[in-house]
């Protein structure tokens, strides 16, 4: 018996012997019996956080950071889940119940206005602009020094009168094999660049940058000029991030001007070098995507969730993170950092030479909810979307 | 007692060595990779000419570990071509998170066929590659590759140049030829004849139903029609036998940029070259879209499945395969590079995809306009043939074949045995289809196998139709169990009489394992000589088999 029990307490040690060993030689990934047993983990504070996609590398980086610092609330760790969506499709999808974030960062203010219209959700407190970002025109320098050769006044105009049937890149001075001129923006249905880009061209065409009204979109002579720009553009993609990529990615062939976030074109530089060089045209007067960060009061959120989202909101909001931004092409909305802040990576320095402004420039006044709407109106009438 | 503490011991160390997770010494691991039991399965549908890629990155993708809410994702693929993925998609006989077809068109046409314009939830990008009409590097550069832009309409003037290459200084190459898939199947036949129809009205936007249906059009459409040699089912086959046959098989034929590099790759003895339109091309952007019917959780997963997709590695090794990527912080190199026949600056304009009343009217245009043909159908009924019911279940393979054939396509009939006999003349099958399947019907089973008999009988009836205005395809489709043993002519008597006469013979070799093999071998030097493809099935893939023949022609 005593020999018995001799050779099981052996036995017993030589399981231990062959299990170190086994995790020296790292073959028990999952040495669970092995470790050390903590505490129970308390679990997590989850942040579903939806966000406008034209932002995500920022996001994503910032997010990394932020989780870098193991977060914790009352002794909870802080989990950020993250996910991209057009910007008006964050609030569609909240809106039809698809969709249920703690918060949410759409690329402006008019979707906050229109989330608080509904009785989905909720604000918890004033939504705050965590960075900042004018539209603009972006498009393949080689064909937009003929398109647009001096004043950028004029630029809409001269946009509008290149989308003519008889106009090609050839009889701008352009090559024969780049066919006609293309133009396009994001789904005014599902982005608000997209959204913008037509109250951009309202404005325009009736000379004026604010006072936008239901008059002057049912004006006949706007929609139909406002119909010759959108007839010819073949497709209004759902996200200004992926249209953005793919204006990138096909290069020339595809689009030769494009409405676009100003981060955009400055972190494509040298993406798209394998084309050529890229230019940034600022329309007359324009709007600013300042991205506010808008906490949800929601039956499907929780009173930590929304104090945790809350310290991540802060964490964007301070400098690292604002510096942070410089890299990914935003502008700060923290004042304390400026835009040429000396931030290894900063892309400003360098997008000065794409035509990026250092003073944000003018912008029109964002019209009231029914305005956009007629206007989202006109444009589906129009193009049957 | 010292056994059962040594069994005992034995017992723990494996249970240790277990719980452990090292590896198993022996058991029933076959390699297939196992879903872990608390996994969130998510799976994605995808074109055929990803699966290289897809196959690797999903299995790759599922060794992270990636979790969402604590849950391990899994990712299941399944190879679907972008057509049929539409339609089983369409009657719910298809369920996928995730649809990849070639390019976001499919996307448009299930919206639109479906009556569903939220069917999806996202659609990205993952890789792109252009179509483009490849062609022999020589041919191309007697052309004025690459400095010169070349388009459709230089190969519709080299078409009906009656100097054919000579017009270019090379009448050894003989006239211009080419190869079209079937725009009902493949993404890159309906890309290639939407290029034709905008090239055919001057057009580079605003494609419209009038348009296409324009006699312009349809003139456009039928010239070009002349210069192909054959209709496919898929690109796969021009490319093999381009490898197979060289120079003399065909001068082009319109791809994605992918196959010609792929063909590049494999070292041909004569390179192809990427000529893209200078009329215009498309973008085919193998989109991964996201299906609205995902849950949260599953969409969210795709999303990480999305991002692994797009991570520099993922795309480096799409590249490897040769589509551009869609990540713009991954440079271009090869193979998207001039040593694989591609230009890395790729198109200089591209063509919208245009609304889908219209691509169903261009489909339909080229259908009434698409390159007649005559074909001479020669069926071997020799005494095997009645074993395992072959020639019943070749009678009803012919039927399937005859109905997917135009009214206006002139049709014939010879059965052969010991003998070939002329059983219905070649006529328009709107003239003779009752013929036809009364004839077919009545085969019966008898004799020897006289191959070379039965293709000199069905070539006289070719040689003696009277001349039409337009150029048709000619074709033999034989179809046999066995080995050559009773004609009267020989090989080189057949080959001989064959040569020149652009006479193209489908073999089929149909039965059973060895029923196939001895068909091969006197079907394959036929095969060599008439440039075209041997098909190989049995009983149970007649229908496939003839469903494929008929998009030959």
């Amino acid at each position: 018996m005593r020999q018995i029990a001799r050779f099981v307490a052996f036995g017993y040690f030589a399981i231990v012997i062959i299990a170190a060993a086994l995790q020296l030689v790292g073959l028990a990934q999952f040495a669970a019996p092995f470790n050390v047993i903590p505490a129970p983990a308390r679990p997590p504070i989850v942040v579903n956080l939806v966000y406008s996609s034209e932002q995500r590398e920022w996001i994503t980086a910032a997010a990394q950071q932020f989780a870098a610092g193991k977060p914790t609330l009352r002794g909870r760790p802080i989990q950020i889940t993250l996910q991209d969506r057009g910007s008006k499709t964050i609030i569609d999808d909240i809106m039809q119940g698809r969709s249920q974030p703690t918060a949410i960062i759409p690329a402006g203010s008019a979707q906050i206005s229109e989330l608080q219209q509904s009785n989905k959700a909720k604000l918890a407190g004033t939504p705050q602009p965590i960075a900042l970002s004018p539209l603009v025109l972006v498009g393949w320098k080689e064909r937009t020094d003929l398109l647009f050769p001096n004043s950028t006044q004029d630029i809409w105009v001269r946009l509008h009168d290149a989308l003519k049937p008889d106009v090609k890149w050839v009889t701008l001075g352009g090559k024969d094999e780049w066919g006609p001129v293309k133009f396009a923006h994001a789904s005014p249905r599902a982005t608000n660049s997209g959204a913008e880009t037509l109250m951009l061209l309202a404005y325009n065409y009736h000379k004026k940058a604010q006072g936008l009204t239901v008059g002057d979109v049912n004006d006949s002579g706007f929609q139909s000029w406002l119909n010759d720009i959108e007839s010819v553009i073949p497709n209004f993609p759902e996200s200004t991030d992926s249209f953005f990529s793919s204006f990138l990615s096909q290069g020339p062939s595809a689009n030769d001007v494009v409405v676009a976030y100003e981060n955009q074109a400055v972190m494509g530089i040298e993406r798209a070098k394998k084309w050529g060089a890229i230019q940034v045209i600022y329309p007359p007067a324009t709007t600013l995507a300042d991205h506010p960060f808008a906490i949800l009061d929601a039956a499907w959120v929780a009173p930590e969730q929304q104090e945790a989202a809350g310290l991540f909101r802060d964490y964007l909001l301070g400098e690292p993170a604002q510096r942070l931004a410089l890299r990914y092409g935003f502008r700060p909305a923290n004042a304390a950092v400026p835009l040429t802040a000396n931030e290894p990576n900063n892309m400003f320095p360098a997008a000065l030479n794409i035509g990026v402004q250092k003073d944000l420039p003018s912008s029109v006044e964002l019209p009231p909810p029914e305005v956009q709407d007629a206007l989202v109106k006109l444009w589906g009438q129009q193009t049957g979307r | 007692m010292r056994r059962i503490s040594l069994i005992l011991l034995m017992t723990l160390i494996g249970a240790t060595l277990a719980a452990c997770g090292a590896p198993s010494l022996g058991g029933t691991d076959n390699g297939t990779p196992q879903a872990p039991s608390n996994a969130l399965k998510i799976n994605i549908a995808y074109s055929p000419e990803k699966e290289g890629w897809l196959k690797d990155r999903i299995a790759a993708f599922n060794a992270t570990n990636t979790k969402i809410n604590n849950q391990p994702i899994f990712v299941e693929g399944v190879n679907k071509s972008s057509g049929a993925a539409r339609t089983e998609i369409k009657n719910g006989q298809l369920k996928t998170t995730i649809w990849s077809p070639s390019a976001s068109t499919w996307l448009e046409v299930l919206k639109q066929e479906s009556g569903n314009p939220n069917v999806a939830v996202s659609a990205k990008p993952l890789v792109l590659t252009p179509v483009v009409i490849s062609m022999w590097k020589p041919m191309a550069e007697a052309m004025g590759y690459p400095n010169k832009p070349i388009g459709w309409g230089d190969m519709l003037a080299l078409i009906n140049d009656p100097q054919g290459w000579g017009k270019f200084g090379h009448p050894e190459w003989g006239r211009f030829s080419w190869g079209h898939t079937d725009p009902e199947i493949s993404t890159s036949a309906l890309s290639t004849l939407l290029a034709e129809f905008y090239a055919a009205v001057g057009k580079q936007r605003g494609l419209t139903v009038a348009d296409v249906q324009s006699p312009k059009s349809q003139q456009f459409i039928r010239d070009l029609g002349k210069g192909i040699k054959h209709y496919g089912y898929n690109t796969l086959v021009f490319s093999d036998n381009m490898r197979k046959f060289g120079v003399s098989y065909i001068s082009a034929f319109p791809v994605e940029e992918i196959t010609l590099i792929d063909f590049n790759k494999k070292a041909p003895q004569v390179p192809l070259v990427a000529i893209y339109p200078k009329e215009g091309t498309f973008w085919h952007d193998d989109p991964f879209i996201v299906m609205a019917s995902a849950s949260s959780a599953e969409q969210q997963a795709a999303d990480q499945f999305f991002n692994f997709l797009l991570t520099a590695d993922s795309q480096k090794l799409a590249m490897s395969f040769g589509f551009r990527p869609a990540n713009n912080d991954v440079q271009l190199s090869d193979p998207v590079s001039p040593a694989f026949g591609v230009q890395p600056q790729g198109p200089q304009n591209t063509l919208p995809v245009p609304p889908a009343e219209v691509i169903v009217a261009a489909k339909n245009t080229w259908a009434q306009n698409r390159k007649r043909a005559d074909i001479m159908l020669v069926v071997d009924v020799s005494g095997s043939m009645q074993d395992d019911n072959k020639l019943d279940q070749v009678k009803a393979g012919l039927g399937s074949f005859l109905q997917r054939i135009l009214p206006d396509d002139r049709v014939g009939l010879v059965s052969f045995s010991s003998t070939a006999n002329v059983d219905v003349p070649l006529a328009p099958l709107s003239q003779n289809r009752a013929a036809l399947d009364t004839a077919i019907q009545a085969l019966r089973p008898n004799g020897k196998t006289a191959i070379y008999d039965g293709l000199m009988a069905g070539k006289s009836e070719l040689d003696n139709l009277p001349a039409e205005k337009e150029e048709r395809i000619k074709a033999i489709v034989l179809l046999t169990d066995g080995q050559e043993n009773a004609s009267s002519n020989t090989f080189e008597q057949l080959k001989g009489a064959f040569n020149e006469t652009g006479i193209s013979i489908f073999p089929v070799a149909y039965g059973s394992a060895d029923d196939q093999k001895q068909a091969a071998s006197t079907l394959q030097p036929i095969v060599d000589f008439s440039r075209t493809i041997l098909v190989q099935g049995s009983t149970g893939d007649i229908a496939q088999i003839f469903d494929n023949l008929s998009r030959y022609f």
